[in-house]
């Protein structure tokens, strides 16, 4: 079913939507949740708030892309769950580890740096990521938006794995050198 | 800036990007594209039973006893286009269905009280009503017994001569590409000269309510907090930002209407209603 026939549904109040959501991104969904959590239990509760949160909101939203808005709201509940797990001092999973490769591109807390809204900050990211060739931005949001491990990215990329690690360290010292030109950092 | 701010930063990337990438992934397939993840099924069971708890929620007949004022599609569809006409007179917004519908459906919802911990709202018994005229599109949802609205969200299309105040082409991953325009038509929803302290009055004058309260807006998930806006300030400023969030004496205790304004490609789309559909 295409996504504009779901959204459609979930205008409607129709509760099949949720069923079509799932057929056809069930599978993405629980897998993004899945390299954050690690943890399957959490993760479907996670993709059942999402759902909700997306019957919620729909309309009055209409979303153009489900698949990107559905994974957005599945992230977003992801960290939040992972950030509390964390507060009680059990696992961080796949997100502990990109953060700690993102320390890069962050700032050490000295010197001047703007105070951005996060919505600035995504859009410099943005701009960022449009310079980026295809595969190189597929590899690099693969990482830090999906949370894939590194050996799953380059299987599907065809490269060995320290190539792939080699690919995400200079586009994470581009990231902190386009921040740092910005001043952001 | 902290680590932690750049990952919830990346979060909201646009949208084709995260989309290529799940395609990279093979976690998600391009609208005409063919599959490419086996990964589907698992935890099917627990989605349909949410399925059927809101199926069951919505079809429980809480207000069997009730009677309505509507209780016919046609009676629904004439009262639609009374109560628009009323939104209209009232200048909350100016948008009138074009005499020649391209577009009519009309369908009963069975409501009753999920309880504000569920959906965030009460629904009543209701009817929609949407009508689609070639330039606007209305989705209505009106209380049976009552005849008033609950919800409203009017779609404007953009004329055919505006200007897009935004375009972007981008490549889908089967190669081909698309453009995406936004339009600044909000005067095709509101006047320009309506203030957030006149909108909120004309509607607690429709709905009966005795007064209203602004107030801040908080959205985590658009990183949004900001104060209450003025009371004369424009209400098609609030456009593609933070919305209204209003609390009407009389309304459902404690909950605000949350009314909006935003761009999509094509148009701009205005919504408000009791049935506090955004939160």
């Amino acid at each position: 079913m295409l996504d504009c026939q779901i959204v459609e549904l979930y205008w409607q109040r129709d509760e099949s939507a949720i069923s079509h959501t799932d057929i056809k991104y069930g599978g993405y969904c629980r897998s993004i949740s899945n390299n954050i959590l690690k943890d399957q239990g959490e993760s479907e509760e996670c993709l059942n708030d999402t759902y909700l949160r997306a019957w919620n909101s729909m309309p009055a939203e209409r979303p153009e892309r489900l698949g990107a808005f559905l994974g957005k709201i599945v992230r977003n509940l992801s960290i939040s769950r992972l950030r509390q797990r964390m507060a009680d001092k059990r696992g961080g999973g796949e997100y502990l580890i990109c953060l700690e490769e993102l320390r890069d591109c962050a700032s050490k807390g000295q010197g001047p740096e703007k105070r951005l809204e996060l919505k600035e900050l995504t859009e410099h990211i943005d701009s960022f990521l449009a310079g980026l060739k295809e595969q190189e931005r597929d590899i690099f949001i693969s990482r830090y938006w999906y949370m894939a491990p590194v050996d799953k990215i380059a299987e599907r990329a065809g490269f060995s794995y320290g190539k792939t690690a080699s690919i995400l360290h200079r586009t994470r010292l581009k990231l902190g050198n386009y921040l740092k030109k910005e001043g952001l950092i | 800036m902290r680590e932690e701010r750049l990952m919830d930063a990346i979060n909201d990337i646009r949208d084709e990007y995260v989309e290529s990438a799940g395609n990279f992934l093979g976690q998600i397939e391009p609208e005409s594209g063919a599959a490419k993840t086996g990964q589907r099924r698992r935890g099917w069971v627990k989605i349909v039973l949410i399925a059927a708890v809101i199926a069951s929620l919505l079809s429980l007949p809480a207000y069997a006893l009730t009677e309505y004022l509507l209780n016919s599609p046609e009676q629904a569809l004439k009262q639609a286009l009374e109560e628009i006409e009323r939104l209209n007179q009232l200048g909350i917004i100016q948008a009138e269905p074009g005499p020649d519908m391209e577009e009519v459906k009309v369908f009963k919802t069975q409501g009753q009280e999920l309880g504000l911990d569920f959906f965030h709202r009460i629904i009543y018994p209701n009817y929609h009503v949407q009508l689609f005229d070639g330039k606007y599109k209305f989705v209505t949802q009106l209380d049976m017994a009552t005849g008033k609205l609950q919800f409203i969200s009017i779609n404007a299309k953009a004329d055919k001569d505006e200007e897009p105040v935004y375009q972007e082409e981008y490549s889908l991953p089967d190669g081909s590409t698309k453009t995406t325009a936004k339009y600044d038509n909000t005067d095709d929803l509101v006047s320009p000269e309506l203030t957030v302290g006149q909108l909120c009055r004309a509607l607690a004058e429709y709905w009966g309510f005795e007064g209203y309260t602004l107030s801040g807006t908080e959205n985590k998930d658009y990183n949004w907090d900001v104060e209450a806006p003025a009371e004369d300030s424009l209400v098609s400023d609030i456009c593609d930002g933070p919305y209204i969030t209003v609390y009407f004496e009389g309304d459902q205790e404690g909950v605000p209407m949350y009314i909006e304004i935003y761009r999509v490609s094509g148009a701009t789309v205005m919504s408000i209603g009791t049935n506090h559909l955004v939160g």
